[in-house]
């Protein structure tokens, strides 16, 4: 892991300088269905007359280089390596071992920038339906991840993730406040700017809301606000604590943690506020409640058994059982889209780690490395975990894959926690 | 102290004085009235004192009371600890035993598929020689599918919201293995997958039958509760009230039984 981590980050700067030199880590058992995709750099491609080229360090940045990393890491494509100083043309393309070509042409009109995409098969058929992306700079990297997306969509007939977005708390500004990126770290957004301790959000499952813990008010209470920063709405509960809320996945049922007496327990509200129900009544610390993807389980942390571990209870509170059997303090739980794993942070020998439990099997793994790496969240396809590590000193945000490869480090400035990926394909 | 101390000067002040004998009479009186007065004082600082006295008593007490009382509650904290501690080590030890008895049942099952392709050989033949049968009839003599992976299956198809294929494969696992460990969990699941497609009166007969063969399993009180939730969603009110009383009433230590006076009390009825 930790050299996974020192190469990308030295080969990350190179990468986007060159011309396709992403290397990813591949399955091998998928290995067979890679499908290679040669995409030469704008700039190469013949112009177009009548049009005004934006120039290579225009784009490279925040358009060429999320659209050579989407289509790299989404485990459908490999990029062929183009010779470079020669056109390239399907011949070309096709020496070097590619099934599509990947032709780009951007221009200039006044801010805006023009992007003309043509995926072309190795007889020179376009299979990409013409569409011309209009955007201001600011948005170039929204329509690198579109692009990456349709062609994913062409190919391989299923929606990338290149377009969701990870919720997270920041206090770069001096507050905890709720931010927002994109899946390789761009783009990063506020979302509240309140002044006060604002953490946890948690995604709707329509990616259009969130919900999240904030002192607003002066007490711990849940908000919801739309993914623009509008429309916020205070859940009241009459309890103390309010924190930890998670939308179901069926209905508009928000679980939470609310606590009478001094006692944490998890509770049910809907979003307008209504109808709240208490599902754990013990004298121990109940906390950090998480949606299965059915809708039908809730798991949580209790303390009734000694130390932090993980249970499981029906969406009624009925029929609570305990996952968690190794290690003396596990907590964040959150379930793999599937709902055939459920992550973890564990502490293991002093330190806390990822832990993926099979929910079907019963088998747990540890997948992650240096440092404390804590609150993991599952990418919605399932293939990738976003989480939190102090490897570097500070609290930072990581991306790897379900089984540690592939790790990108996705936020720099101030320090970062509590990572919520949204939950649909877009 | 100023009322005792004045009444002493004023007598002082009035004997220093020249004085006829009804003077002193009146005098005489008033010092008795003064040691009487005087008396009095010292009764009320003899009490005031032993009130202190009482009161300091009482203090050290109720210092020692308290003491005795945190030290009552850290006990009792201390237990609590150890009967979570306890708790945490038999839910430790079941789940290192149902790994094992899983493990054991792979066993079992690997050996059953090596017994059926490997015959003993004929008695009085050399032991060392064994009989290799035609593969097969002895194929359709083992299951098809290890139960566990049929269970398994189901789980992932709940999992995944496919309640239909969920129920298909807990049926079949149960009619695969009826003495299975898994068998009560795979009648619970069966229900819950009708409960969660809001096929209510199913799930109410499916949780029924989870509390009638198996009775002794953990699942039993999340099936009646669940069944009493069933009625209520179908408002049969009446019959809803009666199950989740029962639930009360035969599993109050269990977390089902908080939940049931919850939905009780929602519901206007008082439980003890």
């Amino acid at each position: 892991m930790k050299k996974i981590l020192a190469v990308l980050s030295f080969a990350l700067p190179a990468l986007l300088s060159a011309q396709t030199d992403v290397t990813v880590t591949i399955d091998p058992s998928q290995a067979s269905q890679i499908v290679r995709i040669a995409v030469p750099f704008p700039d190469s491609v013949p112009k177009t007359a009548g049009a005004t080229v934006a120039a290579s360090e225009e784009i490279r940045e925040p358009f060429f280089a999320p659209l050579t990393r989407d289509l790299a890491y989404s485990d459908a494509f490999a990029i062929a390596p183009l010779p470079p100083g020669i056109a390239p043309t399907i011949e070309v393309a096709k020496r070097a071992g590619a099934h599509y070509l990947l032709k780009i042409n951007v221009f200039r009109e006044g801010p805006d920038y023009l992007v003309d995409p043509e995926l072309l098969d190795m007889t020179g058929a376009s299979v990409l339906k013409p569409q011309r992306y209009r955007s201001p700079r600011a948005a170039l990297t929204r329509t690198a991840h579109t692009i990456a997306n349709n062609i994913l969509r062409i190919v391989r007939g299923t929606p990338g993730i290149f377009m969701t977005r990870i919720a997270f708390a920041s206090n770069r500004t001096g507050n905890w406040e709720i931010w927002l990126m994109d899946w390789d770290g761009a783009n990063q957004t506020q979302i509240t700017n309140h002044g006060v301790i604002s953490i946890l959000p948690s995604w709707a499952p329509d990616n259009e809301r969130m919900v999240y813990t904030s002192w607003l008010k002066g007490t711990s209470d849940m908000w919801i606000i739309n993914r623009r920063g509008g429309g916020r709405i205070r859940l009241h509960t009459g309890l103390n604590l309010n924190t930890s809320a998670t939308f179901s996945p069926v209905n508009n049922d928000i679980a939470f943690v609310g606590s009478t007496n001094g006692n944490p327990d998890i509770y049910l509200i809907n979003d307008a506020g209504g109808n709240i129900r208490r599902l754990t009544s013990t004298g121990s610390i109940e906390s950090t409640p998480e949606w299965s993807p059915n809708g039908r389980q809730i798991s949580f942390t209790s303390g009734r058994s000694g130390t932090p571990q993980i249970y499981v209870m029906d969406a009624e509170g009925t029929n609570v059982r305990r996952i968690s059997f190794e290690g003396d303090w596990n907590d964040d739980a959150t379930w793999s889209p599937d709902g055939e794993r459920i992550a973890y942070t564990s502490r293991v020998r002093g330190r806390f780690q990822i832990r993926i439990h099979n929910t079907v099997t019963g088998e747990t793994r540890i997948v992650a490395g240096e440092g404390s790496n804590e609150q993991p969240s599952w990418s919605p396809d399932g293939r990738w975990i976003t989480f939190q590590s102090n490897r570097g000193g500070k609290w930072q945000i990581y991306r790897m894959r379900a089984d540690g490869t592939d790790l990108l480090p996705l936020t720099s400035q101030g320090e970062n926690k509590e990572p919520d990926w949204s939950k649909k394909l877009e | 102290m100023r009322s005792r101390f004045l009444p002493l000067v004023t007598l002082f002040a009035l004997l220093g004085g020249c004085a006829s004998t009804g003077d002193v009479a009146r005098l005489q009186n008033q010092v008795a009235e003064l040691q009487e007065e005087l008396a009095g004082l010292k009764r009320t600082t003899a009490a005031k004192e032993e009130v202190q006295n009482v009161n300091q008593r009482i203090a050290e007490q109720t210092e020692q009371l308290l003491r005795s009382s945190a030290t009552l509650v850290s006990k009792v904290d201390q237990m609590e600890e150890r009967i979570q501690n306890t708790q945490g080590t038999i839910e430790q030890t079941n789940y290192r035993i149902d790994r094992m008895a899983q493990q054991m049942t792979q066993f079992q099952r690997d050996l059953e598929l090596l017994g059926a392709r490997v015959q003993p050989a004929a008695p009085g033949s050399p032991s060392s020689e064994i009989t290799v049968p035609a593969p097969g009839p002895v194929v359709s003599a083992v299951p098809s599918e290890n139960p566990v992976d049929v269970y398994q299956a189901a789980y992932r198809d709940y999992q995944r919201g496919n309640f239909d294929l969920a129920i298909s494969g807990f049926r079949d696992f149960i009619t695969q293995s009826p003495n299975s460990d898994l068998a009560d969990n795979a009648a619970y699941w069966i229900g819950e997958s009708l409960f969660s497609q809001q096929k209510y009166p199913e799930a109410i007969a499916q949780f029924d039958s989870v509390v009638t063969q198996y009775p002794r399993s953990d699942k039993v009180p999340g099936a009646l509760l669940k069944k009493g939730f069933s009625y209520l969603n179908i408002n049969e009110r009446a019959q809803g009230i009666v199950q989740l009383q029962y639930v009360v009433h035969e599993h109050p230590n269990a977390p089902e039984a908080a939940l049931a006076r919850q939905r009780l009390r929602q519901l206007g009825i008082e439980t003890r």
